[in-house]
């Protein structure tokens, strides 16, 4: 009788503990996804940071030299941002950021990875065709513009299609990260400035 | 020293004191010091009378308890431990009446710090289930470390006419909510603690406490709500179950077990130890059966005769929680300390053990332990 009731005391207690267990790897695991989460989120918009999304271009360079794929790399810079944050005030100025970074992710799909390189910086990576993207863009602009229209805030952008467009370079520095994330950054800022002047005069 | 352990089971009083006079007057009549342990059921009002008419001293203390060993009988009536000196070995006797005296805590900790030489056995009654504390309390106060020479426990009895018959008894008094110290002076010992439970599983911290009361664990879990879980798919169960699975409370800095704590009762929203509990203290669950409590008395005996090789005496303070667990096997306990020190014993179920922790950093207030002194006259 009592030997009976030890082994359901021991199993019951058996369970318990590993019921404990469970929880605690539950935990462990959701502390792990919290602190993995907060690494590559933008604080202020919730969209990736500057390190994921460094990090997942240059696996992306990769992956369609490898496989024949295509993306677009796009990047914006807002225009006219600078006054508002000085009129306004940074909290004005954050809230802006915030309006902006929804637009342009609510422009995309879940699959694009929309990301804030900093200041008023933002980029994409799109798995879509150009005339798809062309639309979205123009979309964005349209919407921006209604966002502060007194300040006359607008968006400049700039895209690459990669590896197309640098494939000669890419394929040069395949096996070196730093370099490739670079010289594509760099080219796309260059792109996406030029088109800037060339609305100066609009703005 | 000289010593000779007796019982009666005598219903009377006062005719198992004759018996056991009549059979020390055989074997020991010159005998120094007398240490008694009385079932509650004799009239505590009678002792002290009838102590001193038969024996004709005041050289003696005595304390309830239900169950007391001598040698590896259980018995439940009248037992006696008699001493004899043989050199310069002497037994004082210091007793605090009422622990709820405001410097009893201090007088306490200022005698044991000023005979720290010496070793002090402590007998206390329940004290309306404050003596947990007031053990951690005086470990605090205690001036010196290791501590490797205080040993005890709890009196055990039951509730009766409004009373918790866990009393202390020395010439001319009676002890209700208080303890006695009996420290011994030019003596050889070792104090062994023997545990035996397992710990099982990862740790639970405790959010809400109070006294001997644990209401709530790690993010606000009902404590009891887990007890009852490890009861279920048992008909009727009752609570001694649960003494299969203290708690073992680990050190708060270095995580060890630092002392067990048995389940008194069961309520709704909280579970009742037979001693404290403390926000913030961490635990695990353990689990024991008779064999590996055996185990583990077999190597305290064995520690303990390393250190004293052969004791004029061994005391044995092993919680009544603990025999309930050795089911069958309550008398093998004390048959192991009689075998390995080779020495008599005198012993009794208590209501929490007193004693030094693992590293002997602190005094502590166990449950569910056995808890033995071997002492041998220097």
């Amino acid at each position: 009788m009592r030997e009976e009731i030890k082994l359901t005391i021991l199993k019951n207690l058996l369970e318990e503990v590993t019921k404990k267990y469970d929880y605690f790897i539950s935990q462990k695991e959701s502390m792990l996804e919290k602190t993995y989460q907060m690494a590559i989120t933008d604080s202020l918009t919730g969209l990736y940071n500057r390190y994921f999304f460094t990090d997942r271009l240059h696996y992306e360079i990769h992956r369609s030299l490898r496989e024949n794929l295509r993306f677009y790399l796009i990047m914006f810079d807002l225009d006219n941002f600078k006054p508002i944050n000085d009129k306004y005030g940074h909290l004005k100025g954050d809230e802006t950021l915030k309006n902006v970074a929804e637009i342009i992710k609510n422009n995309f799909r879940s699959y694009d990875i929309v990301a804030r390189l900093g200041g008023d910086e933002f980029v994409v990576l799109a798995f879509l065709d150009k005339n798809d993207i062309k639309q979205r863009l123009e979309n964005i602009l349209q919407e921006i513009e209604k966002i502060f229209p007194e300040e006359n805030l607008s968006i400049s952008y700039g895209y690459l299609k990669l590896p197309d467009d640098l494939r000669d370079i890419l394929e040069k520095n395949l096996n070196n990260k730093e370099e490739n994330v670079k010289i594509v950054i760099s080219e796309v800022d260059n792109i996406m400035y030029e088109n800037k002047r060339k609305r100066k005069g609009l703005l | 020293m000289i010593t000779k352990t007796l019982y009666s089971k005598n219903e009377s009083l006062h005719f198992a004191l004759i018996e056991i006079k009549e059979k020390l007057d055989n074997i020991l009549p010159n005998f120094d010091f007398l240490i008694f342990s009385f079932h509650p059921r004799y009239d505590y009002n009678d002792i002290n009378y009838f102590v001193n008419k038969v024996f004709s001293t005041n050289k003696w203390v005595g304390f309830h308890a239900v169950d007391s060993f001598v040698n590896d009988e259980i018995v439940e009536g009248v037992s006696v431990l008699a001493l004899k000196y043989e050199k310069d070995a002497s037994i004082d006797v210091f007793a605090i009446e009422d622990i709820s005296d405001k410097d009893s805590l201090e007088k306490t900790a200022s005698y044991l710090n000023s005979n720290q030489d010496k070793l002090h056995i402590v007998i206390a009654g329940l004290c309306n289930e404050k003596f947990g504390f007031f053990v951690e309390n005086l470990s605090d106060l205690l001036a010196y470390s290791p501590v490797k020479n205080i040993v005890g426990g709890l009196s055990s009895g039951y509730r009766r006419n409004g009373e918790v018959l866990t009393f202390q008894f020395l010439d001319g008094k009676i002890i209700k909510n208080g303890f006695i110290i009996l420290t011994f002076d030019k003596v050889d010992f070792d104090i062994g603690m023997s545990l035996g439970f397992k710990p099982y599983g990862i740790t639970y911290e405790i959010k809400k406490a109070e006294g001997y009361k644990l209401f709530s664990v790690d993010e606000g879990k009902n404590f009891s709500y887990i007890v009852q879980n490890i009861l279920k798919d048992i008909e009727n169960p009752v609570v001694e179950y649960l003494w299969y699975i203290p708690i073992n409370i680990l050190d708060d800095e270095d995580g060890y077990v630092a002392t067990l704590r048995a389940i008194k009762d069961t309520h709704k929203d909280y579970v009742e130890f037979f001693g404290p509990v403390k926000v913030g203290q961490k635990f695990k669950f353990s689990f024991g059966e008779k064999n590996d409590i055996l185990n583990e008395d077999l190597k305290t005996a064995l520690k303990v005769k390393e250190n004293v090789k052969y004791p004029d005496f061994i005391l044995n303070f092993s919680c009544m929680a603990r025999q309930y667990v050795l089911e069958d096997k309550q008398s093998e306990e004390n048959k192991i300390y009689i075998n390995t020190l080779n020495a008599p014993l005198l012993g009794f179920f208590t209501f929490g053990e007193i004693g030094p922790d693992k590293f002997f950093k602190k005094l502590k207030f166990y449950n569910e332990t056995s808890l033995i002194v071997g002492i041998k006259e220097r």
